[in-house]
């Protein structure tokens, strides 16, 4: 964090919004990504990453610098969101112990043109709104994980710290997760009779 | 072990959080089984695809609304920061819960007009015992429970009931009477004492009684007393009582019951043998034959007859007594007219007003502790209310956290 940045969360935990906006304005984007990761689509992710910014400009006070303000505010926002997704499983009352990879079938099918050319194939957009589609599918207990570990890049020790969880927890659910993804990606690509590059 | 087990190893191999053996054993096998590592790439690849997807844009508008957001947060932590108090205020289920308040307010004080004087009086009764109390402005509740007092234990309630209203008497006691005497005795200061004796003879004439003795006379000059005896119905008892109370000043007032309940049908059922002995004795006169025999019949029947008339006389004078309720009232004169001037009442002023203060005194602390005791009843009501409207609050805020 920057010496201006210091002096702008001085003024944040004053009261002063417009610092507070210039102090955030450089994490918006992150903010966001985690929201929409989550909740899967825009509207939700504005509102959450918007809500999270809110909670974050209530208690800035109690602020002290133990962490840096970046992961602050994320894990602020994973909460967020997080809460948000539990309360509605909870609203339709779907177990999150149910041995569910996906919530329904139906993943879009945006199936990326894997023949053209392999190194530029992360760029792909549709490749991106392929991969947002399946974790959007994950059921809400795999998409934390995912979205904690792949997106947000927290340690195991901190996912379990966040979710209240075991270790061996966050590794069972995580590789579950993850193997579902990948069974889902694979299945895909042979579905979609490109078969070359995984099967090297 | 099987591939099943080490490809659950995959994805925390990939974070290098495996221990040291697993990870070594991990390592041997896949060196071996070539499905294994075929699973370990397609994870390596699916993690690393998870892991370079881009941040995401938000929309255009999302910058401006959420400064909108933040401003108006902003003027909400500052300029006014409401109260719990305030926002339940301006609650648009504020009407409902005062309506809802009102009721229950209303519910409760009622409920507890209608049970209080009764558990005030409860320990009266219990305690038993005098009967006298000086209690000029003792209510009807008291009253009652002064009835209680006299009475057996067990008793009061359904007397009570039958003073009440006699036909709300349970069946059991129709053909077992409560035998009663009331009485009351009464103290009263009035102005005039002739005129309040009139009164009272024109009220035990309009209640259906009448006076069983009067006296009036003069103690000094211009100090008249009276001592009247009035007998009214049972039922009137109290419409007579109240009337008395109105004449002045009562300064000593009691009253009691008397239950001859026993006494009366003990006295009916030796009658009743007494009859069947007389018959007997007449059938026996009948065939009687010696002059000797008839004699000595006739004297057993003259006996048996005395004794009859006897029971008759005790048993009408009972009923007379529990038909009718006796009221004694002493009427004294009020020290000074009204209408004459006299230095009589200086004296004392002082001790009066140490006396009015040590009763206001006390009626304070009655009335606080009567305060206290009807607080405590409203209590339950009160917590109810609260919860109910803590309960109205939660909703309300939940649904409007939910919309936002």
């Amino acid at each position: 964090m920057s010496l201006a940045d210091d002096r702008l969360l001085e003024r944040s935990k004053a009261g002063d919004v417009e610092a507070f906006a210039q102090l955030i304005s450089q994490y918006e984007k992150k903010v966001y990504t985690i929201a929409y990761r989550f909740m899967g689509n825009h509207e939700d992710a504005s509102d959450l990453a918007q809500e999270a910014m809110l909670k974050a400009y209530r208690s800035i006070k109690k602020f002290r610098g133990d962490a840096s303000f970046k992961t602050w505010l994320y894990h602020i926002t994973a909460n967020v969101c997080r809460d948000e997704l539990r309360r509605r499983s909870k609203r339709r009352e779907t177990s999150l112990d149910e041995p569910l990879f996906f919530e329904n079938d139906e993943v879009p099918k945006q199936t990326a043109d894997w023949t053209n050319v392999p190194e530029r194939v992360y760029e792909n957009k549709e490749l991106q709104g392929y991969l947002h589609g399946l974790i959007k599918a994950l059921t809400p207990e795999y998409r934390m994980v995912i979205v904690m570990r792949e997106i947000q890049g927290l340690s195991y020790e901190e996912i379990a710290r966040q979710l209240d969880c075991s270790l061996g927890t966050v590794k069972s659910r995580l590789s579950r997760a993850r193997k579902a993804l990948k069974d889902k990606i694979v299945a895909d690509r042979e579905q979609s009779g490109e078969i070359r590059r995984l099967n090297k | 072990m099987a591939c099943q087990e080490y490809q659950e190893l995959l994805s925390a191999y990939i974070d290098e959080v495996l221990t040291e053996e697993e990870q070594r054993r991990l390592e041997k096998h896949l060196e071996q089984c070539s499905d294994c590592r075929q699973e370990l790439e397609n994870l390596k690849e699916t993690v690393v695809m998870l892991q370079s997807l881009d941040e995401v844009e938000p929309p255009a508008e999302f910058r401006q609304q959420l400064r909108q957001r933040l401003e108006a947060e902003q003027t909400r932590l500052t300029v006014e920061r409401p109260s719990l108090v305030s926002r339940l205020m301006r609650s648009p289920w504020l009407p409902l819960s005062v309506a809802a308040m009102l009721v229950l307010f209303v519910v409760a004080v009622f409920g507890i007009n209608m049970f209080v004087p009764r558990v005030g009086s409860m320990p009266k009764a219990d305690r038993g015992g005098a009967l006298q109390k000086a209690a000029p402005e003792m209510d009807i509740a008291e009253q009652r429970a002064e009835y209680s007092k006299a009475k057996e234990n067990g008793i009061a309630r359904e007397q009570e009931l039958a003073l009440d209203n006699k036909s709300t008497v349970p069946t059991e006691e129709k053909q077992f009477e409560r035998k009663v005497i009331q009485r009351a005795n009464f103290t009263v200061q009035v102005e005039n004492v002739p005129a309040a004796e009139q009164k009272l003879r024109s009220l035990t004439g309009r209640l259906g009684g009448y006076v069983q003795s009067a006296s009036i006379g003069k103690r000094d000059a211009d100090h008249y007393y009276a001592h009247l005896t009035l007998r009214v119905p049972q039922e009137k008892f109290n419409a007579a009582v109240a009337e008395i109370k109105q004449l002045g000043e009562v300064i000593n007032f009691s009253s009691g019951g008397e239950d001859v309940t026993r006494q009366y049908y003990d006295t009916e059922a030796r009658l009743k043998v007494m009859k069947e002995e007389e018959e007997s004795l007449l059938k026996l006169l009948e065939k009687a034959g010696k002059l000797e025999d008839i004699m000595q019949v006739r004297r057993e029947l003259s006996r048996v007859r005395q004794e009859i008339e006897v029971m008759e006389s005790e048993l009408k004078r009972l009923d007379h007594l529990t038909s009718l309720a006796t009221i004694d009232v002493s009427l004294q004169q009020q020290e000074v007219p009204d209408d004459q001037i006299s230095t009589k009442s200086v004296g004392g002023v002082w001790s009066r007003a140490v006396q009015a203060f040590i009763l206001s005194t006390n009626r304070l602390i009655k009335g606080l502790g009567e305060l206290v005791v009807g607080l405590a009843a409203l209590l339950p009501v009160l917590l109810l209310g609260i919860i109910v409207l803590v309960v109205i609050a939660i909703v309300k805020f939940t649904q409007r956290g939910n919309s936002e």
